[in-house]
């Protein structure tokens, strides 16, 4: 019965299998996967980070209107120490060639948190634990000027954005596992802008010519750096100034340097706080 | 920070586990099935088949019968991340190449199986055919199945003759 030209010998095994052990196949797309995750993510961080800039302001500003603004009361009774803290903000605001369209709201928070910090939208915060720490206006002008500073260069958007995008990337090639709401905790993002030592060290620079156009000296500026120096060496917790403004002995060295290259002198009379 | 690590075991510990444990037993199924595959395979040697459509003419007076024989296998968590993971970055799935590779030859084992029961010793016009069989959304586990049919031709009391 049977066709007796037909045949069908052994083929052998491993022909359309088994070309490569699993765990191997495994190792390196997964070599490969993370070495394209952390790509890609490096990268959106990089390029959202260069590209915030350009974002308009009034745009950062209409965004933020529409996000919980941690710690930000900004609806609250106008206290003396509000008054004069916007006042104040609005002198040194003019003396920091801020562009046209750039608004900066302060916000006066009571606490002991001795922190003061600037985040999206031109909004700067100064807790009244910071705040007690300052003894003169001069030094306050300093503070405001670096917040001030930030807000003009651009650095909370800068920040915000890197971490925003970079951890939506991440997001978006986990495939939605759940990260994302963890990673983009948005109370803590604005509230915990992180600046490179660099974007520091340029506040402090736009901080002290604005200083110097207002009081045509920079005595006292430094004043701040020296109490949080002595507050943190007593401090059983590094005070939380330290965390968002690291690197104080640099700062001053560079405050320094940046004085005696521009010819602007330490000497001159404090003014007093109200 | 608790409601973090929770959530981190819960989208990543729990998954990882399972990958773990779907490897050790996906690979000792898998190996146990390559096993009984060759043994039946030379057991069923003597049945033949082939994708020729025409009976040559030895065949002319035995009988034609259609016999089927069909696998669905199922793909497990390891092979399944395998599989993801080359979806990013394309290439050989291996994990399901050889998932593939046991349907496809139970299911032909399965027809030979059948065209013996039914006194033939050939299988003419193999086709194969394969279908994934969808758990639920798309994120669930797949089975796939093969399908072997052909026409075995049986000893009739023409046939009887001829031989």
């Amino acid at each position: 019965m049977r066709a007796p030209k037909y045949t069908n010998p052994k083929v052998p095994e491993g022909i359309s299998s088994g070309h490569e052990h699993p765990l191997a196949e495994v190792a390196k797309s997964s070599a490969i996967v993370i070495a394209l995750f952390a790509v890609v993510v490096a990268g959106t961080y990089v390029a959202a980070r260069l590209a915030a800039p350009l974002l308009p302001f009034a745009w950062e500003r209409a965004l933020t209107q529409r996000m919980p603004q941690a710690g930000i009361n900004t609806d609250s009774a106008e206290s003396p120490t509000q008054r004069y803290l916007t006042s104040l903000t609005a002198r040194v605001a003019a003396a920091s060639d801020l562009p046209a369209d750039m608004v900066i709201a302060v916000h006066y928070v009571e606490g002991d948190t001795v922190n003061a910090f600037a985040t999206l939208g031109g909004h700067i915060v100064v807790f009244e634990g910071l705040w007690t720490l300052l003894d003169s206006e001069n030094a306050a002008a300093m503070l405001l000027g670096h917040e001030i500073a930030h807000v003009k260069n651009r650095d909370p958007i800068r920040s915000a954005s890197g971490a925003l995008l970079a951890s939506l990337a991440a997001g978006i090639l986990l495939d939605n596992v759940g990260m994302v709401d963890n990673l983009v905790d948005m109370g803590s993002l604005l509230t915990a802008l992180h600046f490179s030592r660099e974007q520091e060290t340029q506040a402090d620079s736009d901080a002290a010519r604005a200083v110097v156009k207002l009081y045509g000296h920079l005595n006292g500026a430094t004043d701040l750096f020296a109490r949080m120096q002595t507050v943190a060496k007593e401090a059983k917790q590094p005070p939380a100034f330290l965390a968002s403004h690291p690197y104080l002995e640099e700062r001053i060295a560079n405050l320094r340097h940046q004085a005696s290259r521009n010819g602007w002198t330490f000497q001159g009379d404090k003014k007093p706080l109200p | 920070m608790d409601e973090l690590s929770f959530e981190f075991v819960l989208n990543f510990g729990i998954p990882a586990v399972l990958i773990v444990v779907a490897y050790f037993t996906g690979s000792l199924i898998e190996r146990r099935h390559f096993r009984q595959l060759i043994k039946k395979e030379n057991e069923l040697r003597d049945i033949l088949a082939f994708a020729i459509r025409r009976a040559p003419k030895e065949l002319a007076l035995s009988e034609p019968r259609l016999v089927c024989g069909c696998a669905v296998i199922s793909v497990d968590y390891f092979k399944k991340f395998a599989a993801d993971l080359r979806g990013i970055i394309g290439g050989r799935i291996g994990a399901y190449e050889s998932l593939f590779e046991r349907a496809r030859r139970e299911a032909i084992v399965r027809m030979k199986d059948e065209a013996r029961r039914h006194g033939g010793n050939i299988v003419l016009n193999v086709k194969l055919d394969t279908a994934r069989i969808y758990a639920g959304g798309g994120r669930a586990t797949v089975s796939v199945e093969a399908v072997a049919y052909g026409t075995t031709y049986s000893k009739s009391d023409a046939g009887a003759k001829v031989h």
